[in-house]
């Protein structure tokens, strides 16, 4: 009797298409329905600490070439931009000379106003080790995670102003989705007008401010600060400033579009805000007014503490008193704008 | 059998090295937030010179890797890549006789249909996309970033090509 070898059998190619697609629809499904806590998010988050070493690598080796590119973008200034630069830097030095008067005034003013703390901020160090691996998201990741009591939904800010808010975090690495994001939106308003208004990113990396009426002056140079409303952002980040505004004659609102206060490609260091606390108390109606200001808001100078030794290490947590980086180029609303004047 | 092995060897290797360069080098090679797509790429290439179920799975697992490795919808990125790969797959191997331009060429209209997929799926997670706008800033730039990534991976894996070719029956072949 001649052995007749068995023949295998296999899989049609179409089935395992179908099988595959239906797997991957399966973990769309579960996805969708585990909300922010679940299994794939908790895969992922372990996924996340096995590469952040790799992405720590990728952040190094191109840091060299990120300098190489601010480096021609700078050399490629000619003595017209040097000479603007200069000229703007001796007004930047008047204005923060005009600043510190205003601040120690608004500390007299506040003594007297008996105002609350309006904020008090908590905050740890990170580095960027990571940005986006695909072109549908604005993320960022920094090398804190849970180890160092991060949570998802926490404001993230540098020197410059409000960056974003963590998103998904592991253990010792956690995503950061920018405000320049199309899902982001940021509740800010207008610091000359005080309008309040919602901030939301878009394909094109520019921020664009919505629901301001067509009534409302804004020009371009208007600065955006976060409003506190909604509770995730504290009040008084700045955010951007106007750079363009649009008006159409049947819109309800304007169409405001904002440039970042920063720019991705500077992120190297950031700082997650691990606690703060809205604490407004004040009594306008006590305060007679002559500026231009609507609301009051403000407390008295702050300790600034960026806790990154000059080693470079940013672990230590840090308090950031009441305004944040103040010597940093973020200041606190009140030390922008023009004084209120008491009779 | 060793043809077979090597294949396989260098799949695995080509593999890691696709998911190392889109979580090491990609992100560093962005233009305006987009990011070259280094996994559709091998993805695609690996299509273009093995069976259909092959291409599909190995589609399926660097598609899961992405969507853990990204911040978006964890499923999304494997069922793109296998319609994709499984079509890539199914095409005439005829065509590639022409070499690496035809190559490229499938390349960008994979990864424009590809892309397409992927917005056209975020939206139905309940991502809001707006069509127009991802299409100019997201979809036809991360296209052409794939060809052109393609262009720079695709005489690295000329050897390997040329290797798959060989074994590949042409309908040149069995005339003669």
């Amino acid at each position: 009797m001649a052995l007749v070898p068995k023949k295998t059998k296999r899989i049609p190619d179409g089935a395992v298409l179908v099988l595959l697609c239906l797997l991957s629809i399966a973990l769309m499904t579960v996805w969708v329905r585990e909300g922010d806590s679940g299994i794939l998010h908790d895969v992922r988050a372990v996924f996340g600490t096995v590469m952040a070493p790799f992405q720590q690598v990728g952040s190094l080796a191109s840091s060299p070439i990120r300098e190489v590119g601010n480096y021609s973008e700078n050399a490629g200034m000619n003595a017209n931009d040097i000479m603007e630069l200069k000229a703007e830097n001796e007004e930047l030095r008047a204005s923060a000379i005009r600043l510190e008067e205003y601040r120690q005034e608004s500390e007299r003013l506040q003594k007297l106003l008996e105002l609350k703390d309006v904020y008090n901020l908590e905050a740890v160090g990170a580095r960027v080790i990571g940005w986006s691996t695909d072109s549908w998201n604005r993320v960022i990741t920094i090398n804190k995670g849970s180890s160092a009591n991060l949570t998802a939904g926490m404001p993230v800010m540098n020197a410059n102003g409000l960056i974003g808010q963590t998103e998904s975090v592991s253990l010792n690495s956690s995503t950061v989705r920018l405000i320049t994001d199309e899902r982001s939106g940021v509740a800010v308003f207008l610091q000359e007008s005080r309008t309040e208004g919602v901030l939301t990113g878009s394909y094109d990396g520019l921020l664009y401010l919505q629901f301001i009426p067509l009534d409302i002056k804004v020009d371009i140079g208007n600065s955006i600060i976060t409003s506190g409303a909604g509770g995730v952002y504290p009040k008084g980040i700045p955010v951007g400033e106007v750079v363009a505004v649009e008006l159409y004659p049947n819109d309800v609102y304007q169409t405001i579009v904002v440039k970042p206060v920063t720019r991705v490609a500077n992120y190297e260091e950031v700082l997650v805000l691990t606690g703060h606390e809205s604490e407004i108390a004040p009594n306008y109606n006590a305060v007679p007014q002559t500026g231009n200001t609507g609301t009051e808001d403000g407390a008295d100078g702050a300790d600034t503490d960026t806790g990154a030794g000059e080693d470079g290490d940013t672990s230590q947590s840090m308090r950031l008193g009441r305004y944040g980086v103040l010597g940093g180029r973020w200041t606190a609303p009140w030390e922008i704008r023009e004084p209120t004047y008491f009779s | 059998m060793g043809n077979q092995r090597t294949n396989i060897l260098f799949i695995v290797i080509g593999s890691l090295a696709a998911v190392l360069l889109q979580v090491i080098v990609a992100p560093n090679i962005a233009i305006r937030g987009v990011v070259p797509n280094c996994v559709l790429v091998f993805s695609v290439v690996i299509a273009i010179y093995n069976n259909r179920t092959l291409s599909c799975s190995l589609g399926f697992v660097l598609g899961i890797v992405f969507d853990l490795l990204s911040s978006g919808p964890i499923g999304v990125m494997p069922l793109v890549l296998c319609v994709l790969a499984y079509s890539v797959s199914s095409l005439n191997k005829d065509m590639f006789s022409g070499g690496w331009v035809v190559e490229v060429l499938l390349l960008l209209v994979a990864s424009l249909l590809g892309e397409l997929l992927y917005g056209a799926l975020l939206n139905i997670v309940g991502y809001d996309i707006h069509f127009a706008n991802s299409l100019i800033n997201r979809i036809l730039p991360s296209a052409v970033f794939d060809a052109a990534f393609g262009l720079v991976v695709f005489p690295l894996l000329n050897r390997f090509s040329q290797q798959q070719r060989k074994e590949i029956p042409t309908l040149k072949g069995k005339l003669r």
